[in-house]
């Protein structure tokens, strides 16, 4: 990858390693995510794609066992140079399954605002808005304050993404987030995706070949906790430069003819 | 099989019952409001339990107030903080063995160190500080419990808004934990107002109404024990008896409707 990539991406990585109690899971990767685009990665089980996204929040402190290392830069700076908390504040995080807090609507959506303060109207104003960017304003503006528990998985989904939105995040990461939806619901976010392309950068780890082919503009490919190959969606999809892509892709394309997510794969 | 574990279980319920109905029927007759809410007298041969009612009361409740920040606390510390490794393993490994100990154990204890060493003396504080010493490894385990419990889901989606640890503990994870911490708690002050070996040698045996936490008291079950021991008055010390057994009774009916309550969800 030349430097210049580098410079002017929204997110990247240089050697990036993770290990597991000792057990490397991702060997040196270095990706640039442009902004204002959706960088989708793809990928065999186990081949590192959750580790390379949740090394970019630093979700990794979280745990004991992990450990990271190489740099990643945001806007071109080290991203440890910021607290964990700051940062997560600028990169928002879908995860594979909804998983809203146990508590309303509003409550889920007012969280992150709510801990740096806001309150009241604005608070409200806040919730409004990351509920409609959801596209959950319809469904849920009559009853902002029952328990999000009573939604059904696809609205669990797009609550999440609101409570992600309502933080004005510059990077959304999203962990195969339709991956426990159906189709109606996947299609749902898809759509959401692909408008939220046009003011942020979006990384999304799919399973799905034909969401990759729907929606993104770059995809890498891991394997072994490699980057074996990375580039615009249509040349590595289409024309991939090398034999391990091929092989995954020719094996992809034949596991799941359907859309959405084929979900074999997944935990 | 079957017919086997149920007559079992039969005899056991039995036994329990009979148990309960020997106490009620011994001290029903004695058992009045005005042997409640009325000061002993004559060593407690004459007058009613109003004191000892009222020590048991301030006992149980001083016990959980040391014992339920520390151990929600230290909980809170091994599930959330600490990373995995020795001290977690002496931890728990130090809980498990002081659960085992009788609490005779911790009476004598708390007699050296909060009687003698700290010059409380007999008083309401040594006994509490006593009680919530033995309590202390039941509110751990049923807090880190609860608090594990808690699915790791949420912990992630609350750091993944930027929530501090400590914030994602506050707003989700103790709100989350709060049934299971409060049922241990109530089945610790349970333990709290029943128990006698703990505080025979710590919170005293005065019959007198305690007026601060410095003074001696005398707790339903040393009541109990004295009353029977010496043969002042059978019938008090079944009435004592009873209102005991109705007292822990409540406490534990409480926490199971808390926490049959809060799982229906
Ligand atoms: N918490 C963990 N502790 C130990 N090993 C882990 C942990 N998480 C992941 N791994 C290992 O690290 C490797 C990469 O896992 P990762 O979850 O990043 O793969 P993935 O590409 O996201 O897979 P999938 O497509 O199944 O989600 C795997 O071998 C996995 O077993
Ligand atoms: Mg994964």
């Amino acid at each position: 990858m030349m430097r210049g990539d580098t410079a002017r991406a929204k997110l990247a990585t240089r050697g990036l390693r993770v290990y597991y109690g000792g057990r490397a899971a991702l060997r040196g990767v270095s990706l640039a995510v442009p902004d204002r685009s959706v960088t989708a990665l793809i990928g065999p089980s186990g081949c590192g794609k959750s580790t390379f996204l949740r090394a970019l929040n630093r979700m990794h402190d979280l745990r004991h066992d992990a450990r990271v290392e190489g740099r990643i830069l945001l806007d071109g700076r080290p991203i440890d140079r910021l607290p964990p908390e700051v940062l997560r504040r600028r990169i928002g995080m879908l995860f594979q399954r909804p998983n809203p807090f146990p508590m309303s609507i509003f409550q889920n959506v007012a969280f992150g605002p709510a801990l740096l303060g806001v309150r009241g109207k604005e608070l409200e104003r806040i919730v409004c808005s990351a509920l409609q960017r959801a596209a959950l304003w319809n469904e849920v503006k009559g009853r902002l304050h029952q328990h999000a528990g009573g939604l059904s998985g696809g609205q669990q989904q797009r609550l999440c993404l609101a409570r992600a939105l309502a933080m004005e995040p510059e990077v959304l990461l999203l962990d195969e987030p339709c991956s426990a939806l159906d189709p109606g619901a996947t299609e749902e976010i898809e759509r959401l995706i692909a408008e939220l392309r046009c003011s942020m950068a979006i990384v999304l780890v799919t399973h799905s070949l034909e969401q990759a082919r729907r929606l993104a503009d770059r995809v890498a490919f891991f394997q072994d906790g490699r980057l074996v190959e990375e580039g615009p969606a249509a040349e590595v999809l289409e024309r991939p430069q090398q034999q391990e892509t091929r092989r995954f892709l020719a094996r992809g394309d034949w596991h799941r003819t359907c859309r959405g997510n084929g979900g074999s794969q997944g935990e | 099989m079957r017919p086997l574990l149920s007559a079992l279980a039969l005899v056991v319920s039995g036994v329990m019952a009979g148990l309960v109905a020997a106490v009620a029927v011994k001290g029903a007759g004695s058992l009045t409001s005005d042997f409640l809410f009325t000061l002993p007298a004559g060593a407690g041969r004459e007058g009613g339990i109003l004191s000892v009612i009222l020590s048991t009361l301030w006992l149980a409740a001083g016990a959980l107030a040391f014992s339920l920040p520390l151990g929600v606390g230290t909980a809170l510390y091994l599930v959330e903080y600490a990373p995995p490794g020795r001290i977690v393993g002496l931890i728990r490994s130090l809980t498990e063995t002081l659960a085992g100990v009788p609490s005779i154990l911790f009476g004598l204890f708390g007699f050296a160190v909060f009687v003698v060493r700290l010059g409380w003396g007999p008083s309401l504080l040594s006994g509490s500080a006593t009680l919530a010493v033995m309590l202390l490894p039941t509110v751990i385990r049923t807090s880190e419990e609860a608090v594990a419990a808690v699915p790791q889901e949420l912990r992630e989606g609350a750091a993944a808004l930027g929530a501090a640890r400590w914030d994602a503990i506050r707003r989700i994870v103790l709100p989350q934990a709060a049934p299971g911490i409060l049922t241990g708690a109530l089945l610790a002050l349970g333990r709290a107002v029943g128990e006698t070996a703990a505080v025979l040698l710590t919170a005293g045996t005065d019959l007198a109404l305690p007026r601060s936490p410095l003074d001696p008291g005398r707790p339903m079950a040393v009541h109990l024990y004295i009353l029977a021991g010496e043969g002042l008055s059978d019938g008090r010390a079944y009435a004592t008896a009873l209102a005991l057994v109705c007292g822990v009774l409540f406490v534990n009916i409480f926490a199971h409707l808390l926490l049959g309550g809060r799982r229906v969800r």
